[in-house]
Order: structure tokens, then sequence, then C-alpha cells
């Protein structure tokens, strides 16, 4: 069976920085930050206090009464797609639903539901747990959610590498299209994971910011935690040319490594091979690359090494390249990260603007790369990388290029 | 020993709580209804029975729950519960043909069948 190009025509977001893909993307320009104090939990005994938490998010605006009994990882991703179809345009019939793909990204499943029926078990000593809390925390709950939506039939599952989990599943949606088992894909990620438990267990890792997330920047802290859903609609050129969709971009390649080498402690050789593998799905040479979406977690640990890893795919390239981390302004939504990261790729691509790396002070002698600080910047991207390095040495680029 | 709920206070109860889980008017649902008329499927059986459970403070049994179908056996069930009686099946329940499929087919599989709780779940 021959390769088949594959470009993606529609795009839906739900972030901190905006409940659709167009407050998305003008907060992303405009240098806008969605990192504000974390109300939905206590954080009284956490050292940190800041997330880049979904505000004035109400789910009876957007969900039936039945979705809104969906976990909040799930009815965000459900949202993101709805949006991503309406704006693809595309209208199911049934040979597309027969083996329409859903595959996403999502690594902490109902966290929050959780979290809140175990207290009650635990401490107020409730005699049982809720009937709905089995299908509810589920990491599939919303992969299963938007495959009844829009009837979809074929491949349809959900994938849980950490950080990595939305690129693994984009990267997998590609290669359903781009091989035939798809005509049409929807893909991305969906994460909320905002209670107690869990930022108790991410304060103990100590990789937290205690105030923003400053992306390579020589003072930076570390992560800040962020939620949300981003959801791609994939289709063959073909078919989208012949009903006469508008295409955002090319997916062209996808590459996936592991370190085998530490469990939260980044490698070079990992997200280097990850790229370069990326690269060679995509058939492109290294000097064609005008922008990566950094994985840029803000940690002291990861930005030195994924600036290493650069400079070890790309050579002298690597000073003509423009490197950004988006997660200054959305957050790290883990499972999630990548899907947002990949619409804010594609929208650069097809915008031509290269979204800046926030709340950027001061350059590290280790992180010597432009990484387009805190302003926008107009850019032909003619190709582009968007990088996911997970914990547990888990590494995956996607491969995206301007249509023309 | 007067101080359990009458079968006419754990009626209103259920009304409340059907009505409540379907966004329905009250008004609609009387002793005579049935679950499969009040478009009652199995998943909204689970939660209409966990939330009479906490509120009368009674666990009713899985083979009991599968028997449920009309507001009369839910009612009379409960009566029993509160009562402190044990409820008695009068025949197997007939689940045999139900307990198939997932949780996402039930809507569609039981249209036509009813609601019992106990198939709402294909593991």
């Amino acid at each position: 069976m021959s390769e088949r190009r594959v470009v993606i025509t529609g795009l839906g977001v739900v972030s901190a920085l905006g409940q659709d893909r167009h407050g998305f993307w003008s907060a992303l320009t405009e240098g806008r930050s969605g990192i504000q104090t974390i109300e939905s939990v206590d954080t009284e005994n956490v050292t940190f206090k800041n997330g880049a938490e979904i505000k004035d998010y109400t789910p009876a605006d957007h969900l039936s009464k039945a979705d809104q009994m969906l976990d909040r990882n799930a009815q965000l991703g459900l949202i993101a797609a709805r949006e991503a179809v309406q704006d693809s345009g595309l209208e199911f019939t049934d040979e597309l639903r027969q083996t329409g793909a859903v595959v996403t990204g999502c690594a902490c499943g109902g966290k929050t539901t959780e979290d809140e029926q175990y207290y009650k078990l635990y401490a107020l000593k409730k005699k049982r747990s809720h009937p709905m809390m089995v299908p509810k925390v589920m990491g599939n709950a919303g992969a299963s959610r938007i495959s009844l939506e829009f009837g979809l039939q074929g491949p349809v599952f959900n994938l849980s590498t950490a950080c990595s989990s939305s690129n693994h599943a984009m990267g997998q949606a590609y290669w359903l299209v781009r091989n035939g088992m798809s005509d049409v894909a929807l893909t991305g990620g969906h994460e909320a994971f905002f209670c107690l438990g869990n930022l108790k267990a991410w304060d103990a890792l100590r990789v937290v910011s205690p105030d923003t997330c400053r992306p390579f920047s020589r003072d930076r802290l570390g992560m800040v935690l962020g939620e949300g859903s981003g959801m791609l609609v994939l289709e063959t050129l073909e078919h989208a040319q012949a009903r006469g969709a508008e295409i955002y971009a090319e997916f062209s390649g996808f590459g996936m490594t592991a370190d085998a080498h530490h469990l939260t402690l980044p490698s070079v050789d990992g997200p280097a091979r990850a790229m370069s593998s990326a690269l060679n799905d995509a058939g492109v040479d290294p000097s064609a690359v005008s922008y990566i979406n950094a994985h840029g977690t803000g940690t002291p640990a990861n930005d030195p090494n994924e600036t290493q890893a650069i400079h070890h795919v790309f050579g002298e390239h690597a000073a003509k390249l423009a490197v950004s981390s988006t997660k200054s302004a959305h957050g790290h939504a883990l499972g999630a990260a990548g899907a947002l990261e990949g619409v804010a790729t594609v929208l650069a691509i097809k915008n031509g603007v290269l979204p800046p790396t926030i709340n950027f002070t001061e350059p590290d002698p280790e992180c010597d790369l432009d990484y387009v600080p805190n302003e926008a910047r107009d850019a032909q991207i003619d190709v582009a990388l968007s990088s996911s390095y997970a914990f547990g040495g888990l590494n995956a680029v996607l491969a995206f290029r301007r249509f023309e | 020993m007067t101080d359990h709920p009458s079968e006419e206070q754990i009626l209103a109860i259920v009304i409340e709580k059907v009505a409540e889980q379907k966004s329905i008017d009250a008004s609609g649902i009387s002793i005579d209804s049935k679950f499969e008329d009040l478009e009652v499927d199995s998943l909204d059986a689970m939660e209409i029975l966990f939330e009479l459970e906490e509120e009368l403070d009674v666990d009713i049994p899985d083979t009991a729950a599968r028997s449920m179908r009309t507001m009369s056996d839910v009612v009379e069930g409960l009566g029993k519960l509160v009562r402190g009686e044990e409820i008695v099946l009068p025949d197997p329940p007939p689940v045999a043909d139900e307990v198939v499929g997932d949780p996402a087919g039930v809507e569609e599989d039981e249209s036509s069948s009813g609601a019992s709780p106990g198939a709402a779940a294909g593991g």
C-alpha cells in the first residue's frame, strides 16, 4: 500500500489561554499567560500556588446533563473535538465512520473524580462509591465519548505515556491515515488533574516553580502545571482537496524513541534520536526546519538538555532555528501538552507567526538558541517540529510542513 | 418500630430522584410508571439506586437491583429494606440475554427491553 499524504483541516482547543482556538492563538501571540492562582484546590498545604487552570468554565454552557457526568478531562476533550470537527467542515458519511479513528493522549485519567471519591471513602467513611466511577475515571473515557459523538468505528484508543501521551497519540493517528487504515482521524489529547492528591504528588517531586514558568531563561525555577485539550482533524490530502477543505498544514513525520537511561532525568541521545527519526519519517533535511515548539518545561534539567539535543541534530543550522516553549503560557498539561503545542505549531505555520517563550528574563549560557523571547515574530515556517519528552524517558516528536 | 419511612414517603423520594436524574417533571411519574416508559436506561437506574441507597441508608443487593424495572418494584423493595426485611425474588432475574455489550451500547440495547441496572456493564 502506498503512503498517502495527510493534512490537518480542523482544530479545537480548550485551555487556560482561551476556550477555543481563536482565544488560544490570540493569547499566545500577544504574549499573555494563562498562569494564575489555583482556585479549584485549596493550596494551603502545597508549596506552589499557581497553575494554568481554565477559569470561567461552566460545564452546563457546553454539555448536556449526561455529558456533565463525564470527568472534567473528558469534558474538555469532547468540547475540543466538537470544535475541531466543526472547524473542518467535515461531514461523516457511513463509509468514513467505518474506519474513522480517534486517538487521544491522556495520562492522568479521572484523577479529580478519584480524589473526590476516595476522600469520601477514606475520610468521610462513606459506604459506597458512585456507580459511574469506573467509566468516569478510565483513561479512554474521552476517546470513547468522542467516538460515540461522531459514530467513528475504526481504531479508537487512548495512549498514556506521561508528558508524551498526545504526541504519541497524534503520531499514531497520522500513521493510521497515512497507511490507509483510516481515512479520517480525530486526534490530540485532554487532561484535567487539579486536585489536592495530585498537586501534592507534584509538589513532592520538587519540579514545580513557586511562581511562573520561564523556559530557557537563566532564572527558571521549574514547570507550572496546566490543563486543557487540543484536538486536530486529520484526513488524506486527496479527501481534503476533493471536498474543498481549508488546509492548515501537512502532517509530515513522526519519530519516537526511549532513553532507557533514567526514570525522571532526561538524556540528550533519546530526544536527539526522536527528532532525527521524525525528520527521516518526513523525508526532510534538518536544514529545512525553521521552528521547533520545544518540550521546554522550564525545569533546570530539561532546558539545557533539550538545547544540547537540538545542537546535536541540527549542527550549525541550530543557530538559525527559532525554538519556543508555549508551556510558558498554557502551562504543562502533561498528557495534553503535545496536543496544545501541536495546535500552536500548526497555527504558527498557517499564520506565519512564531509564538514566543514568555516570562523570559535572562539568557542562560547553557541555553544558547533563539527562544523567541517574549514577543511573537512573523516568519515563514516551511517545516516545524513539536517535541515531547516524558518522564520515563519516552520521546515523541512530530513534523509538520507548510501546505501551499 | 414506626420510625422508618412509609411507602408513600419512599414513593415521593423515588419520584424525586427519577425526576432529577432524567430532568423531567415529577408530576409525570407515578407508582405505575415503568422505567422503560420514563426512558430510564440501565446507567440511569444505577445512579438512581445509588442516590436512593445514600438517602435511605440501605444496601440494595445486586440481584434485587437487576429485577427492579418499575416504580412499584423499587418502592416495594425499598420498603422491605428499610423495615429490615429481605427482598425475595419470585423468579430468577431475566438477565441472561442482557449482560452483554458494554456501557456505551446500553441505551440502544435496552430501548425495548427495560432497564435493569445489572445489565449496564460488560466489563
